[in-house]
């Protein structure tokens, strides 16, 4: 009996102290205690838990909502790093996501750094999948702690989920995991990459590092960006990068030189010195310009646009003056024009009104056409009226720039452009013809029976008919171009319009249309335009002609026909061969012979 | 009893389970205190207190010692005991060591710890400490840097940051809204003016306004970041990701769509590109729909990068296309692309390309491979007279232009020894290699140019004299070609005076055009001051124009030109009012 509650007693001592050490370890981690809180906000997890809490989750996330409140980002750090001792993915998930319903954001992003990196060791699918649930504008960040982690522990399993992805996330992962793997060679990279798609990152990536090596040498740096397989828009901004690079180690005395080592590196690439020459006038363009002057003719000839723009950007009075100056114009009156134009479309209509006087008397109607362009693809058009009628009150001629501007009009709202240019043909050259007939060639695309309407409200010998018909089988709709057809009025030579037409009956292949279209015209017009179905058939149809012509039954449309196939053969004598050649002769009008 | 005695049995037994399971439980908590003193006890001194205290002489372990040993194997966790017990010097210079380091996740955590350290006593030493790293390594620990810095003291944070580089800078800044997500704060404020923060701030609230609007409005979207100041290149994940959307919803019209949004050029090219690679034989079907231009314009741009890619499946696709001049048109990028990608394959296979533009493919992938070895690749052109639509002749041409620009005299040698006079094969060969040797050995060219002249030949500017002269004009051998002028045929004389003519009034040698006159006869004169004016205002030279007609040495001379304008609806429109004074006054009452 004794020894059975000797027994009994180690038993309850020993289940004891394994309670109570496991209690302690689950209840009471490690080096809790140290931990450093503000002073104003303190971290007591024991004394705050309760015995509901214990065990709970709930109690975790409080425990976490304290760590986020620490101060200190070393200490933060190692309390999480505490509380994520032995946890699961599970477990990590919920607590980012509980992370992501606490309103401090000040602290809850570092938190939500560590949590990523730490769920990404041990379940990096669902930390990418996680990423998407946090806040939009930190998807890159958060997806580039993804990256990290992952493509350091197992890039070729990262690469193949990134590779997955939608841009811009796809490109961003993968040069991330191209940055930090370390265990798959190159030639394994471009093999994986092949299979994977992503060869253009792959590229893109290789070109940064190699451009790295060389970034600090100008020359080399633009030769390199110059030759490498990139998109122009990214070359522009490298060369624009490199030269900012240069501009902030080179002092400004060292501009004269630089522009003229670009001048004779690239002279002859606007895509290259233009970003060069851009980003060097970009801090100071005043100082630029007047290094520029000192400069040969050429060299000034050829940059002094962007140059002039970042001055313009930055002080329009001064610039115009500067261009408007009797020097300036004695020495580069050539340039003027384009340097007008671009102060025309950085300053604001008002001073571009206010200053319309500056422009020299002989410049000011080339001025007023290429404003009325950028006005007219970017400022409302009572804007645009307006600038022309203050242009009309100063005496300068603004027919040109009316034409301009209703075409530009007339692409973004044809019925009212049309209607405009009706009501104002006196506006516009040749009476206005020119104008109505961009506005309803835009209109036709919309309202083709509209426009249509409006067309032959205009006198026949506009013909701006034909140009309606000719728009609409332009966008493919050949039915509604041949019902439009017979309105077209008989008046003067309209043989090049039916010529017209017959090439888009081809080109659409629809040559049996083509050939009835041809049987209701007059006599007199029929040789020519089947004439023009042979040329377009040899264009746009070549090997089907020998076995479409001889099949012909009406002998007179396929002895025309054979006569526009010889006549496209005269041009191009090696279309045919002499077999072939021999074929359509016996065809054509020749063939009584 | 038996009960009493079960009953005590039972509460003897429960109580010393009872006691058993308590004094365990004590035993088991006090023997876990314990450990956890012994094992960790020094760990709760004050963070940083003893910055004085080197590891070095604590465990006579250097530094190098320890990055070598043990900071690779070390788990972050630990590096805790570690760092807390360094100084500054020895935190900055275990940054710098670790960039000799190969970059593993575990490294680049142990770095942030560093960091965290670091910019909790010195931030200025954590930039220090990063400064001579690679761009990449450095742009990750750059935003460490200042996500610390900018919560400890954010105005020191924000004045560091304006003292970077560009585009370090801009990753500070952005780091710092992104970690604080407050820029509009007041802290900020007295800095937004003071450092020019307005577009970084800009930036960020336009970033936030198109995530607001991507999943309803995606169009109105990629026109706020079409229309805003912001630097488009800065903005392109942006753009990126609007244009996935759209596809999401539009697939192949979102190509419209941007085109409508009139985007800087680079970008439009980049989006389409990314937008058409989710399925290019979708794109191009769906542009062969779109109004002509339109789609053509659309389809040689896919032609473009998908020939770089994949020829072969450039080339099934448009077979696959309905008859149309769009089909043609994509068969000629196509058969163009394809010769300047791979010329020995097109060569190789010209019969499989559609006769239509087998003329375009042989002319390309003669004129890449006219460099190398042009004499043999005529021979080997000579070959293929025979294949239909392969216009040779063209090809030859093309070699023949490559080579002159190289050897003239041989490119001239091989046509005059290769072809027949009066062939349209040797003036077609002769048009391409004259104007390179016309600026070797003018004369000769020009005496060439004369003696092959047929007068069956009604284009004037296809004439050989005239790619003589226009070559010299072009290279401003002006007097040269003056010379040469007195030589060329009657049938051409007129036309090629009046070029020589305007190029000389455009190089303002407004006294040679006019002297050149004085070998014309009167009625010559009238067509040849004509052309002058008409060029002349064409390209805006309205104040020349009048100056030239003021000098005109007849009254009838000035007053045909001036009448020829006066009469001329567009060129009045090039005039002042005070210029189409002057030119009234100059027509004779």
């Amino acid at each position: 009996m004794k020894r059975n509650r000797l027994v009994l007693t180690l038993a309850s001592l020993t289940t004891g102290v394994g309670i109570g050490i496991l209690v302690s370890f689950l209840f009471f981690p490690m080096n809790q205690t140290e931990i450093q809180g503000p002073p104003s906000v303190g971290f007591q997890p024991l004394a705050s838990a309760s015995s509901d809490d214990i065990k709970s989750i709930a109690y975790e996330e409080r425990v976490l909502e304290d760590i986020i409140e620490i101060a200190t980002a070393t200490e933060r750090r190692r309390a999480l790093y505490r509380l994520l001792a032995n946890k699961s993915g599970e477990q990590i998930t919920e607590l980012l996501r509980k992370t992501l319903t606490i309103n401090n954001a000040k602290n809850s992003y570092s938190v939500q750094r560590i949590l990523f990196a730490e769920l990404a060791r041990i379940r990096p699918m669902q930390s990418l999948e996680l990423v998407w649930e946090t806040e939009r504008f930190r998807w890159g960040s958060l997806l580039d702690v993804v990256a990290i982690q992952w493509g350091s522990l197992a890039p070729e399993e990262a690469l193949r989920a990134f590779s997955l992805l939608e841009e811009p996330w796809k490109g961003r992962a993968v040069e991330t995991v191209f940055q930090i793997q370390t265990t798959l060679s190159e030639s394994e990279l471009t093999e994986l990459s092949t299979s994977l798609n992503i060869t253009e990152t792959l590229d893109s990536w290789t070109f940064e590092r190699q451009l790295a090596a060389v970034k600090d040498e100008p020359l080399v740096a633009f030769k390199f960006a110059v030759a490498a397989d990139i998109s122009d828009s990214r070359r522009h901004r490298v060369l624009t990068e490199i030269t900012h690079r240069w501009m902030e180690r080179d002092d400004a005395d060292s501009i004269s030189s630089m522009l003229n080592l670009v001048y004779e590196e690239f002279a002859n690439s606007w895509n290259i010195w233009n970003p060069i020459v851009a980003e060097i006038a970009a801090t100071n363009p005043q100082f630029v310009w007047e290094q520029l002057s000192s400069q040969a003719t050429e060299v000034q000839e050829l940059f002094n646009g962007p140059i002039f723009k970042a001055w313009v950007e930055q002080d329009p009075t001064t610039a115009l003056q500067a261009i408007t100056s009797t020097e300036f114009i004695g020495s580069m009156k050539s340039e003027l024009n384009n340097l007008l134009w671009e102060w025309g479309r950085t300053v604001p209509l008002d001073q571009i009104q206010k200053n319309i006087l500056l422009v020299p008397e002989d410049h000011r109607i080339s001025f007023v056409n290429s404003t009325a362009r950028y006005l007219a693809q970017n400022l409302p058009p009572n804007d645009v009226i307006e600038f022309l009628e203050h242009a009309r009150l100063h005496g300068i001629s603004t027919l040109v720039a009316t034409d301009v501007f209703v075409s530009n009009w007339s692409r973004v709202d044809p019925t009212a452009a049309v209607q405009w240019a009706v009501q104002n043909l006196d506006q516009g050259s040749g009476d206005g013809t020119w104008m109505l007939e961009r506005a309803l060639d835009s209109l036709a695309l919309l309202a083709p029976a509209k426009a249509m309407e409006i067309a032959l409200d205009q006198p026949a010998e506009r013909s701006l008919e034909q140009q309606v018909v000719l728009s609409v089988f332009r966008t493919g709709d050949i039915e509604q171009g041949l019902a439009l057809l017979p309105q077209i009025r008989k008046v003067g030579d309209y043989s090049s319009f039916y010529s017209s037409v017959a090439n888009t009956l081809v080109r659409y292949g629809r040559l049996d249309s083509a050939i009835t279209v041809g049987q209701k015209l007059e006599a007199s017009e029929r040789s020519s335009y089947f004439r023009s179905v042979g040329d377009a058939l040899m264009w746009y149809d070549i090997e089907s002609v020998l076995e479409y012509l001889p099949n012909l039954e009406d002998t007179e449309v396929q002895e025309m026909i054979a006569a526009g196939v010889l006549m496209h053969h005269e041009w191009d004598s090696s279309s045919l061969t002499e077999e072939e050649l021999e074929v359509v002769r016996a065809l054509g009008p020749d063939r009584a012979n | 009893m038996y009960r009493d005695t079960v009953s005590n049995l039972k509460f003897r037994t429960s109580s010393t389970i009872f006691l058993g399971l308590l004094a365990g439980l004590v035993i088991g908590v006090s023997t876990y205190f314990l450990g956890d003193w012994m094992l960790n006890g020094t760990d709760s001194e004050t963070v940083l207190k003893s910055t004085n205290t080197s590891i070095i002489e604590d465990d006579q372990i250097s530094i190098d010692e320890f990055y070598s040993f043990k900071l690779l194997d070390v788990a972050p966790r630990e590096s805790f005991e570690v760092f807390s017990k360094l100084n500054t010097r020895e935190l900055r210079e275990l940054l710098e060591i670790s960039s000799s380091q190969a970059w593993t996740s575990r490294l680049y955590t142990v770095q942030q710890i560093l960091i965290e350290y670091l910019v909790l006593v010195s931030p200025e030493e954590a930039l220090a400490g990063i400064a001579q790293m690679s761009d990449n390594r450095r742009h990750a620990l750059l935003r460490v840097v200042f996500a610390n810095w900018s919560q400890v003291n954010l105005d020191e944070a924000l004045t560091a940051a304006t003292e970077l580089s560009r585009a370090d800078r801009r990753i500070a800044i952005d780091t710092v809204i992104e970690t604080r997500h407050d820029p509009l704060s007041e802290e900020w404020s007295s800095h937004t003016n003071e450092f020019n923060f307005v577009p970084h701030i800009e930036d960020w609230e336009q970033e936030l306004h198109v995530y607001e609007i991507l999943d309803q409005e995606p169009l109105r979207a990629i026109e706020l970041l079409a229309r805003d100041k912001i630097d488009d290149g800065q903005q392109i994940d942006l753009f990126r990701l609007v244009a996935e959307k759209m596809y999401q919803n539009d697939k192949m019209k979102t190509i419209l769509q941007l085109e409508d949004a009139r985007l800087d050029v680079g970008v439009f090219d980049e989006l389409f590109k990314q937008v058409t690679s989710h399925d290019r034989a979708a794109a191009l079907a769906f542009f062969s729909t779109v109004e002509e231009g339109r789609g053509d314009s659309f389809g040689w741009k896919l032609i473009k990068s998908w020939v770089a890619d994949d020829e072969e499946g450039a080339f099934l696709a448009i077979k696959n296309l309905p008859m149309s001049s769009f089909r043609k048109s994509m068969y000629r990028s196509l058969a163009h692309r394809w010769a300047e990608k791979d010329p020995h394959t097109v060569l190789r296979r010209l019969m499989e390309i559609p006769r239509s533009v087998r003329d375009n493919a042989l002319s390309t992938a003669a004129g890449e491979l006219a460099i190398d070895a042009p004499k043999d690749l005529l021979d080997r052109l000579s070959t293929l007279s025979a294949v239909p639509g392969a216009n040779v002749g063209r090809a030859m041409g093309t070699v023949i232009r490559t080579w002159s620009s190289d050897a003239p005299k041989q490119a001239l040698a091989w046509v005059q020894s290769n072809t027949k006079k009066d062939t349209p094969t040797r003036k077609e060969l002769l048009s391409n290699v004259l104007p390179e040797f016309a600026l070797v050995e003018p004369e000769q060219a020009m005496t060439l140019a004369v003696d092959e002249f047929n007068s069956e030949d009604t284009h004037l500017s296809l004439s050989l004299q005239h790619k003589v002269l226009s070559s010299l004009l072009s290279a401003e051998e002006f007097d040269t070609a003056i010379e040469l002028l007195a030589q060329v045929h009657k049938e051409v004389k007129l036309y090629e005076y009046r070029e020589v003519g305007f190029e000389l009034f455009r190089h303002n040698r407004l006294d040679d055009t006019l002297k050149l006159a004085d070998s014309l006869t009167d009625e010559e004169k009238i067509d040849y001051f004509n052309s002058v004016v008409s060029g002349g205002v064409i390209v805006g030279r309205t104040d020349d124009v009048l100056k030239m007609i003021a000098r005109l040495p007849t009254t009838d001379l000035r007053t045909g030109a001036a009448e020829q304008v006066l009469s001329n609806e567009y060129y009045l429109s090039e005039f002042t009012n005070d210029q189409l004074e002057t030119l009234k006054s100059f027509v004779s009452k």
